[in-house]
């Protein structure tokens, strides 16, 4: 058992700098002391981090100390089944749910079953179907209840979880310092240490660079961001005495979009754009794009830091989420930590791969561009692993796997059938039953999900007697 | 529609009926018309005779009753393998088929186990695996369905004769319409346009055309080599072993469920024990050792009579440049060899089937579907590969020119970097798909001597004498559940799956 001390000092002014901190706290024995140099402005660019989690998020969050009591009694946080991309290319619109792994029928994917029968996939995923509703219900364990097969994550506002951890910080162990960061001293070996602008040196083993798009530490370090593209956002809040629906909605238009997530008491804008397209709010352009590596030496960027992308779909989250989840796994045990840099790196550029495929495949589309803004998004997305999965999706409704993508299967079809792409041909095995035995199956499944919809309560009821729970039995 | 009406299987060993009854089975609908092609004059190479668990879903997918199979081709039930004198002389550990304990604060459980045995305060990792334990007293049960609880936590796969296998899968084709033509290819005619195999033609001068001609025909590649001149990667520089000599034996003892590979000099032996008889073979280097040798160290070991005489086999590692090429996909040995160390055979060959299935040509054969075959059978191979090479890399031993050899290799990249995590904090590097998950790279690693300098701090958490009592339960719980588990004998028996043919025995075998 390790007893040396390690010191791991912070750096950055936000979202992911207190969400690192509080993980490396939760996480790493006692001997794994944690500073916080407060450093940077990264707070205006948390807008990137979006609204929505994923499913994957749940967990994570509990290990934060951010249970569902902690969250609906001390921010805004509602329930998310997904998002409602709106007037989307070609003028489509779907609900990419959060969904189970799909039933399959008499052995066969779902999808070949729905591409024989020329059948629409929405009416039988239990999460859509509910979101549309505006109904919410945790999805119970008895898998004869067809809400068994949803998801969920959260729609949520940066700025109050933000404020949740440092609350926390401020009570914890971790020694937070007030003045910034002025600079990274090296030593002979290329080890660097933090200096602040005060002059004070902190010596120690690892930094972890959670400045945002100023990567203030790994900078020094040589690390190198590679631009895609450039957006700008701004983002809005309008009170809401009562929550809405349970999925955040996001709205194409000729220069961009906007999304809307609905809090507990707030509707949250977020408007991301062309940057030459007409401005109607204050915001920020962002470059988006990833860092070459994102852990040089002893220096390791979290977050946006690392990569920037649009928060399209909750990717940025899952990205930061990863990040932080990579760092416990590979966090140096020793000076040497070739091993460890090498397979996070690895790692670290699948992940940003495969959430850019994801949301890349959002702009992929044989229709004309609407302007610059989708052009250049769909330029930049192109890539030999998106056209195989687009290919094989289209000729065979086969999805293309690569490791440990942080979107599923279920995902990506969704998001298939709702961009309107349709497979040419389906599993020669779905014949092993007859079309119309294929039929009732679908039917059943829809009619099911048709009559339990109804039956759940709405998303602001659920909320409310949720919190009348937590409540009475004292959790938050 | 498909336009793919007649498919021609060439080659009856495992791999041909294994490709013919999913075919027919999961195609029932489509009036596929599926003939096969094989030799009685040409025996099968049946070195797969040890298989791994994903075996039994391919035989459920084929609604083929387990007790039915297991009494057809004298299965044994298989917890693991035994190697044996691969670290070092005199080591023997388990490659089991499940994971070690039970995960404790979301974090893998040898992690705990490196901790309290850098400390020096725990025994063997094999002491919290229930299938290695049970494996060790010769015992068997099912898996419970609760995958969690020790006694349960663990897969199982069979070891049989595969020939009777091939056997057992005819008569389930033959009931599907599978037609089976005897005979030999003597010529192949490419379409002059396409290139594709239009027909093959018969030293009867039968001539078999087909839409699709999958190509079991073993290590010949009549099809997708002779014919199509696809082309081969050699993996010889990586896995060298280029030969073997396998023969049957009287079978002695207790009926195991495990295989058992034993480090040689120059190579490697098996023994997988069947209900009627033991398999054995001698994996070896010709560069260090002659067939003579080979052959005479094979059958002094043996642990009953010969059952027959020994059989040479000849090969090279590596895998077709293209495992679907044209009209013709190879499946098994024509598709590539890697030795049969981890007995991956078998499940490559299901690997390649239930790609086909996948992409089974619909209209044409589409380049689209072609390609992704190759990439996913690619990977496969290449992901395989890694794993057989660690047993020679991670290895102690010096005491014969082919361990020097491995001693001093250059890893592949990928190898090089598994093994630096791993001793650098007991990590194994994250790779979704594959053949072998983490439990088995730790099992071997661990098993050959590779122990960690390091473990996850986030190890370090839980209280000390807690974890002493936690590890110490999961011990003994362990222990406890397998002293309930019955000896695979009588649980063959009393399942239903107890062959009721005779131990073969020698000079009166057929």
């Amino acid at each position: 058992m390790r007893t040396e001390r390690f010191d791991i000092v912070v750096c950055g002014d936000g979202f992911a700098a207190a969400m690192t901190a509080m993980s490396l706290l939760r996480e790493l024995p006692s001997n794994y002391a944690i500073h916080f140099v407060r450093s940077g402005n990264s707070t205006e660019a948390d807008i990137l981090y979006g609204s929505v989690t994923a499913p994957s998020a749940y967990d994570f969050l509990r290990k934060l100390g951010l249970d569902e009591p902690a969250l609906f009694t001390r921010s805004g946080t509602s329930f998310c089944y997904g998002t409602w991309y709106q007037n989307w290319l070609g003028g489509r619109s779907w609900m990419q749910g959060y969904a189970q792994p799909f039933q399959n029928i008499a052995g066969v994917p779902l999808v070949h079953h729905l591409t024989r029968a020329e059948l629409p996939l929405e009416p039988v995923l239990v999460s859509a179907q509910a979101a549309l509703k505006g109904r919410f219900a945790h999805p119970p364990e008895d898998p004869n209840v067809p809400l068994s097969r949803a998801e969920y994550g959260y729609q949520f506002s940066v700025a109050d979880w933000t404020r949740l951890l440092e609350a926390e910080i401020a009570k914890s162990s971790i020694t937070t310092y007030g003045t910034p960061l002025a600079r990274i001293d090296f030593d002979d070996f290329g080890h660097g240490a933090v200096r602040l602008e005060s002059g004070e040196v902190l010596k120690t083993d690892l930094i972890v660079d959670c400045t945002g798009p100023e990567r203030r530490a790994l900078s020094e370090f040589g690390g190198k961001f590679v631009e895609n593209r450039s957006v700008f956002s701004s983002s809005t809040r309008a009170a809401a005495p009562e929550l809405g629906w349970p999925h955040r909605i996001v709205e194409a238009d000729p220069f961009g979009w906007t999304s809307k997530t609905h809090l507990q008491q707030a509707i949250d804008t977020v408007r991301v754009q062309s940057i030459d397209a007409p401005r109607n709010m204050p915001g920020i352009e962002f470059a988006l794009g990833s860092v070459d590596v994102a852990w040089i030496g002893n220096c390791v960027a979290i977050g946006q830091a690392a990569c920037a992308l649009e928060p399209l779909t909750p990717a940025p989250m899952i990205l930061l989420q990863r990040d932080i989840e990579r760092l416990l796994e590979l966090i140096p045990l020793s000076d040497d930590s070739n091993a460890e840099r090498r397979e996070f790196n690895r790692r670290f550029k699948d992940d940003v791969d495969h959430a850019a495929l994801f949301q890349g495949a959002f702009y992929c589309s044989e229709q004309e561009p609407r302007s610059d803004f989708w052009r250049l998004a769909a330029t930049t997305a192109q890539s030999p692993k998106l056209k195989r999965k687009v290919a094989q999706f289209e000729n065979r409704g086969v999805l293309v796997r690569f490791d440990l993508e942080p979107f599923n299967d279920e995902d990506w079809t969704i998001l298939h059938f709702g961009l309107g792409r349709r497979p040419r041909h389906y599993d020669l095995q779905a014949q092993q039953l007859s079309e119309a035995q294929a039929r009732t199956e679908l039917a059943r499944m829809r009619q099911a999900i048709e009559q339990m919809v109804p039956r759940m309560p709405p998303h602001h009821l659920y909320v409310a007697n949720m919190k009348k729970y937590f409540e009475k039995r004292n959790y938050a | 529609m498909s336009r793919i009406s007649k498919i021609c299987v060439l080659g009856g060993g495992t791999a041909g009926w294994m490709t013919a009854a999913a075919l027919s089975n999961k195609f029932s609908a489509l009036g596929l018309n599926i003939e096969l092609v094989e030799s009685d004059q040409i025996g099968t190479i049946g070195v797969g005779e040890a298989t791994l668990p994903h075996i039994r879903f391919f035989n459920q997918a084929l609604g083929i009753d387990e007790r039915s199979f297991m009494k057809a081709t004298e299965a044994t039930f298989k917890l693991g393998i035994e190697f044996c004198d691969w670290g070092k002389l005199g080591d023997h550990y388990i490659h089991p088929f499940g994971d070690y304990g039970i995960p404790l604060h979301g974090l893998d459980f040898h992690q705990f186990w490196l901790r309290l045995n850098q400390q020096g305060l725990v025994s063997r990792l094999d002491d919290y695996s229930y299938p290695i334990i049970a494996a060790e007293q010769g015992r068997f049960q099912m898996p419970g369905e609760d995958l969690n609880q020790i006694g349960s936590n663990f897969g199982y796969a069979y070891q049989f004769d595969s020939s009777l296998y091939a056997k057992f899968l005819r008569t389930y084709c033959e009931g599907n319409g599978v037609k089976r033509t005897e005979g030999r290819v003597t010529d192949t005619e490419l379409n002059p346009e396409t290139g594709n195999v239009d027909k093959i033609k018969l030293e009867s001068g039968a001539e078999i055309e087909a839409d699709l001609f999958i190509d079991c025909s073993g290590f010949r590649g009549i099809l997708i080599e002779q014919a199509l001149e696809t082309g081969y990667d050699d993996w010889s520089h990586w896995l060298p072993c280029n030969r073997a000599v396998a023969v049957p034996c009287e079978a002695r003892g207790e009926m195991v469920p495990y295989t058992r590979a034993t480090a040689r000099q120059a190579g490697w032996q098996w023994r997988i024990p069947l209900q009627h008889r033991t398999g054995n073979g001698h994996v070896y280097w010709s560069e260090f050792i002659s067939d003579d040798e080979a052959t005479h160290q094979l059958m002094s070991t043996l642990e009953g009579p010969a059952l027959a005489e020994p059989k040479q086999l000849f090969f090279k590692t590596g895998r077709r440049r293209k495992f679907w090429n044209k009209n013709v996909v190879s499946i098994g040995l024509s598709g590539g060899f890697l030795e049969p160390l981890e007995s991956t055979s078998i499940h490559l060959i299901q690997e390649g089937i239930t790609a086909l299935i996948e992409l089974f040509p619909i209209e044409h054969v589409d380049p689209l579907d072609v390609e992704e075959y190759n990439d996913r059978m690619g990977l496969d191979f290449e992901r395989v590969r890694d794993f057989l090479l660690l047993h020679y890399v991670a290895t102690q031993r010096d005491d014969s020119e082919m361990w020097r050899y491995f001693r001093s290799m250059e890893l592949p990249d990928s190898l090089e970097e598994k093994t630096q995590a791993w001793m650098s904090r007991g990590y194994v590097l994250k790779y979704e798909f594959g053949v072998f998950l983490p439990p088995s790279w730790v099992a071997v690693m661990l098993g050959q001597n590779l122990i960690p300098t390091g473990h996850d701090p986030r190890a370090d958490r839980p209280d000390q004498s807690e974890l002493e009592r936690v590890l110490e339960d999961i011990k003994s719980r362990t222990m406890h559940a397998v002293e309930q588990t019955p000896r695979q004998g009588d649980f063959l028996a009393r399942y239903g799956a107890a062959s009721q043919s005779p131990q073969l025995v020698a000079g009166a075998a057929s």
